[in-house]
C-alpha cells in the first residue's frame, strides 16, 4: 500500500519535473528541512573556515596575495575590455549582425549538492527570476543549467549530468574545433568533435562555443583528457574533467536573460 | 502520538543533515546515505508495518529534498526498513555487530531496489560509490549506536 503511494508520489513528481517546476510534495519536504539545512550548512562551514585558519593559515595567506593581484590585473583590464566590448558592438550594428545576447548575473547560494544524482539546489527561484535553461556558473566554469525552480529555490543539472549537454569549443591556437560536451553521470564529461583529424590533444581546454543562445561563449567547461577516435561515427572523441569541483564551492551566479 | 512524532522529528532532522553535512562527509570518495543510517536505527526492533512506515517516509524526504526519482526512493527505502527490522528481530540482542549486519541489509536491500527501479548510466561507478556507502554506513551506523544506546537498541 506505502509502495503503491510512493509510486503515485513519484509520477506526481514527474510530472511537475517534466513542466520546470516542483511538485507540491517536493515544496513542503524543501520548506520543512529548509531552516536546518541552513543552519547545518552554516555551522559546517563555519567549521570548515575555522580549521582552514588554524591550520592553513599560511597557504590562506599566499592565496589572499594571489588573488590581490588577480583582482589588480582585472582591475586594468576591465576599462580596456570595455572598450573593446562597445567597439564590438559597434561593428555588429554596422555589419548588421545581431547583437549578443546579455545576460543579468544573479548570485546565490549552494544549500545542497547531490553528488549520486548529480544535482545541485540554488538558494533562488522563480522570484529572482530563475527559469529551467538558465546556464549557473561559478568558480571559473560552468556547473550546469536550471532544470526546475520553485519560487525560493532551483534545482541544477551538473554538467556530469546524464541529461546534461552544451555546445563546445577546443581552444588551441591550431584548432577551434566545435562539437558536444556531454554528461555521462560520472566524473567526467563526453567531447565529441565532428572531424577525423587530429583536433583535440589532452589538456587542451574546453569551452562553451556560443552557437546556441542559451549559453553565452567562452565559459570554461573543462580540459580534454584521454582522447580516441570513434570509427563508427567518424568524429573523435575526448573525456572532459570539469573545471568546477562543485564540492568544494558554495557559491554560484545563475545567468538570466 | 509520540511514536510517531519522535521517528519523524529524527528523519526531518537527519534528512537536512543528508543535505547540508552528508556530501562534506567523502572519505575516498564514500560518501554516507544518513537517512538509510536512520532508517537502520529506527526500523531495529520494531514491526515490520512500523518500519515500512518509517522506510517510506525517509524515502519522501530523500526524494523531496533531491526532488527526483521519488518512486524509487520510497520502495528502496520501505524495504530497507522492512530488511532492518526482520534482521532486527531475528538476532538475540542489540549489539553492535547486529546493528552493523542490520545497516548492511538496509544499505544492501535499498540499493539493489533503486538500482533495480532506474538502471544508471556509469553502472561501474554507481556500484563502487554504493559499495562505499555501504561500508562507510556500517562504521556510521555503529558510532551512532554507541551514542544513543538506550535499552536494547531502540532509538
Amino acid at each position: 500500500m506505502l509502495g503503491l503511494v510512493g509510486v503515485l508520489l513519484g509520477i506526481y513528481q514527474s510530472s511537475a519535473k517534466t513542466g520546470g517546476s516542483v511538485d507540491l510534495v517536493s515544496s513542503g519536504v524543501q520548506l520543512a528541512v529548509r531552516y536546518p539545512v541552513l543552519a547545518m550548512n552554516g555551522v559546517a562551514d563555519w567549521t570548515s573556515d575555522f580549521k582552514s585558519g588554524i591550520f592553513g593559515a599560511n597557504s590562506l595567506a599566499k592565496r589572499n596575495r594571489l588573488l590581490e593581484g588577480a583582482l589588480a590585473q582585472y582591475r586594468a583590464d576591465r576599462s580596456a575590455m570595455e572598450s573593446l566590448r562597445k567597439d564590438l558592438a559597434e561593428t555588429r550594428e554596422i555589419a548588421k549582425l545581431p547583437a549578443y545576447p546579455t545576460f543579468k548575473k544573479v548570485p546565490c547560494d549552494i544549500v545542497g549538492y547531490f553528488p549520486q544524482t548529480h544535482r545541485i539546489m540554488l538558494n533562488v527561484g522563480t522570484k529572482r527570476m530563475i527559469k529551467p535553461g538558465a546556464p549557473v556558473i561559478g568558480a571559473g566554469g560552468l556547473i550546469g543549467q536550471v532544470v526546475e525552480a520553485s519560487p525560493t529555490s532551483c534545482y541544477v543539472n551538473l554538467v556530469t549530468h546524464s541529461d546534461f549537454s552544451v555546445g563546445a569549443r577546443v581552444v588551441r591556437a591550431q584548432s577551434q574545433e566545435a562539437g558536444i560536451a556531454s554528461g555521462q553521470a560520472a566524473e567526467t564529461m563526453l567531447l565529441s568533435v565532428y572531424t577525423e583529424g587530429v583536433a583535440v590533444q589532452p589538456g587542451d581546454l574546453i569551452t562553451t562555443s556560443g552557437l546556441s543562445t542559451v549559453y553565452p561563449e567562452g565559459i570554461a567547461i573543462g580540459h580534454a583528457g584521454k582522447v580516441w577516435p570513434n570509427k563508427n561515427y567518424g568524429i573523435q572523441e575526448a573525456s572532459i574533467q570539469p573545471v568546477v569541483d562543485v564540492a568544494t564551492i558554495r557559491h554560484a551566479v545563475v545567468l538570466v536573460r | 502520538m509520540k511514536a510517531v512524532a519522535y521517528p519523524a522529528l529524527w528523519l526531518l532532522i537527519v534528512a537536512a543533515a543528508q543535505v547540508a553535512i552528508a556530501p562534506k562527509m567523502g572519505i575516498f570518495g564514500a560518501r554516507p546515505d544518513l537517512l538509510l543510517v536512520a532508517v537502520t536505527l529506527l526500523s531495529m526492533n520494531r514491526t515490520s508495518d512500523a518500519a515500512a512506515a518509517i522506510g517510506f517516509f525517509a524515502g519522501l524526504l530523500h526524494g523531496g529534498v533531491a526532488n527526483t526519482k521519488m518512486a524509487a526512493f520510497i520502495v528502496s527505502r520501505i524495504l530497507g526498513g522492512v530488511a532492518a527490522s526482520v534482521v532486527g528481530r531475528t538476532t538475540m540482542a542489540a549489539t553492535p555487530l547486529t546493528v552493523m549486519a542490520s545497516s548492511l541489509a538496509t544499505t544492501g536491500v535499498a540499493s539493489v531496489t533503486y538500482l533495480l527501479l532506474g538502471v544508471p548510466k556509469d553502472l561501474l561507478g554507481w556500484m563502487l560509490a554504493t559499495l562505499g556507502t555501504l561500508v562507510y554506513n556500517a562504521a556510521l551506523v555503529v558510532g551512532v549506536f554507541w551514542l544513543f544506546r538506550k535499552g536494547r537498541g531502540r532509538v
